[in-house]
């Protein structure tokens, strides 16, 4: 073989290398509504139904194809199918509408419609949205934040970020004020339900516990590293204290009650107080010989349930006024993140983290005698709330970073999106619609 | 004077390469603006066939410039 052979035969390799390589780049099919699309199949992309109290926002992002004619809205119920909006007809450049025709508490399904110039349409994929007068707050620590969810959990409405991590946080429902302790900065920040400053901030160094008596409007503040409680309000530019209670320990735990007004206290010298909230004055204590890290009241018989600590297991007491025994009705609970009383059945939910990062945690329903009722295994549960008047509760999952309602038998019936690390939660009822919408996100169908 | 012939062959088909690319970028453009199903999978498949075009001939045309330069410096090809 000459050079000359020797030449053509590695041009015709090379020429056979870059025609394969040429023959095996392709451009990514990026129109949305390109059915071989593998994040839209073809579907409108963009389009959410967010819920509000006596409404549902809809919002989308209008298609940059030609050809668009007019957008649709259809609605239906789960279960039936969907039929047009009346009047829900809009320009090819509308982003959105609201749908006034909705009753609380009922899902509603919609999709989107794209109607073109050649006669075709597309449609979006379904979303679906329970208005409601719920407002759920919720603590983030993925980045420290004060999140404002739907009524139906599914959209983040408002994030309110926050320099350092909360610790703790309640809700002046009367007024619709949080009051959020930072013990990083040793303050109490007052906020509405969207980030407003609702009043003065208030400076309380080593702060842990932070607890509203809605009769009165005034929070109560535990500061074991001062060893007293503060209380504060009801005025929200008065940044001087009611008054202080000392000589109570190192308390850390504070709950104070709103049918029933007293206030009690938890120490790490394991004792808790009952005491006055006109003048701080003590009305009963109990010895539970152990750190107490949690409190709830139930207050139709203004008892308490007390969580201790005692190595790494907690203990569970309830405490009745006038009676000085306190009896553990738990032992050897694991790592208990919350504890509160749901009021319609009077039974006490518990959040058992267990072990960090493990997924071993469990939310229990507990009857007065501190047998279980229900529970959820299988997630890291933390705070948890129950909502007035209803059954059932709403937790703090790390596991999954959502927020979970549970019903009566602890079985799921809603969840929110992933959210950045969930650990507190709070719910108002009654709330007004005045939350503009920040940004959202897209939740589980 | 093979060795002209390759360089200058190869450098018009390398140029025909570009045509083809902007071809390939026009279509693409068209695909990303259609609504029309139809519209769309024509226009992602003429895409495709310009953008193989596009490279079957920058291959060949950037081989044969290459090929034709070393026969021209190395005096081969004469």
């Amino acid at each position: 073989m000459n050079r000359l052979s020797l030449a053509a035969t590695l041009t015709a390799a090379l020429a056979g290398t870059l025609l394969l390589a040429g023959g095996c780049t392709t451009r990514d099919r990026l129109n949305p509504l390109d059915p071989a699309n593998s994040e839209t199949r073809g579907a409108i992309p963009g389009f959410g139904a967010i819920a509000a109290n006596g409404l549902v926002e809809l919002r989308w992002t209008p298609l940059t194809q030609k050809g668009v004619a007019a957008y649709a809205v259809h609605r239906w119920k789960p279960g039936g199918t969907p039929a047009p909006l009346p009047g829900a007809v809009f320009g090819p450049a509308s982003s959105g509408t609201l749908d006034l025709d909705v009753v609380n508490d009922s899902t509603y399904l919609y999709r989107l419609v794209a109607r073109f110039t050649y006669g075709d349409s597309a449609v979006s994929l379904p979303d679906s949205a329970t208005p409601g007068a719920r407002f759920v707050s919720i603590l983030g620590a993925d980045p420290s934040s004060v999140l404002g969810l739907s009524p139906d959990a599914r959209d983040v409405i408002s994030a309110v970020p926050a320099a350092n991590a909360y610790e703790d946080f309640d809700l002046d429902r009367d007024r619709g004020v949080l009051w959020l302790s930072d013990p990083v900065s040793g303050t109490i920040l007052r906020r509405g339900m969207n980030g407003e400053v609702a009043g003065l901030t208030l400076v309380v160094p080593g702060v842990t516990d932070v607890s509203i008596s809605n009769l009165r409007g005034v929070g109560w503040i535990a500061s074991p590293e001062q060893q007293r409680i503060q209380a504060f309000g009801p005025d929200l530019n008065d940044p001087t204290p009611r008054f202080i209670i000392s000589g109570l320990g190192h308390a850390r735990v504070v709950e104070a009650g709103t049918l029933d007004p007293s206030v009690w206290i938890g120490n790490d010298e394991g004792t808790v107080f009952r005491v006055s909230p006109t003048d701080g004055s003590l009305l009963e204590q109990w010895n539970v010989q152990a750190p107490v890290r949690a409190i709830a009241l139930d207050q139709a018989d203004r008892s308490a349930w007390v969580v201790t600590i005692r190595g790494s297991t907690n203990d569970l007491y309830h405490l009745v006024p006038g009676d000085t025994n306190a009896v553990a009705k738990r032992v050897g609970l694991e790592n208990v993140a919350d504890v509160e009383v749901e009021t319609v059945t009077r039974t006490l939910w518990v959040s058992e983290r267990g072990r960090p990062r493990f997924a071993a945690g469990r939310v229990s329903r507990l009857a007065a005698d501190g047998s279980t009722i229900a529970t959820l295994a299988g997630l890291e549960p933390y705070g948890l709330t129950v909502e007035s008047g209803r059954d059932h509760v709403w937790v703090c999952d790390l596991t999954s970073n959502r927020v979970y309602e549970l019903d009566a038998n602890a079985s799921v019936v809603r969840r929110s999106p992933p959210l950045g690390v969930p650990y507190g939660i709070l719910i108002r009822d009654g709330m007004a619609v005045a939350a503009p919408l920040v940004r959202s996100r897209r939740g589980i169908r | 004077m093979v060795s002209v012939g390759l360089v200058g062959v190869g450098a018009l088909v390398t140029g025909g390469a570009a045509i083809l690319r902007r071809e390939g970028d026009r279509a693409y453009d068209r695909y990303l603006e259609a609504s029309d199903p139809r519209v769309i999978e024509r226009e992602y498949d003429r895409t495709v066939r310009y953008d193989r075009w596009s490279a079957t001939s920058l291959g060949t045309g950037q081989v044969m410039f290459t090929t034709g330069l070393f026969l021209l410096v190395t005096g081969l090809g004469r």
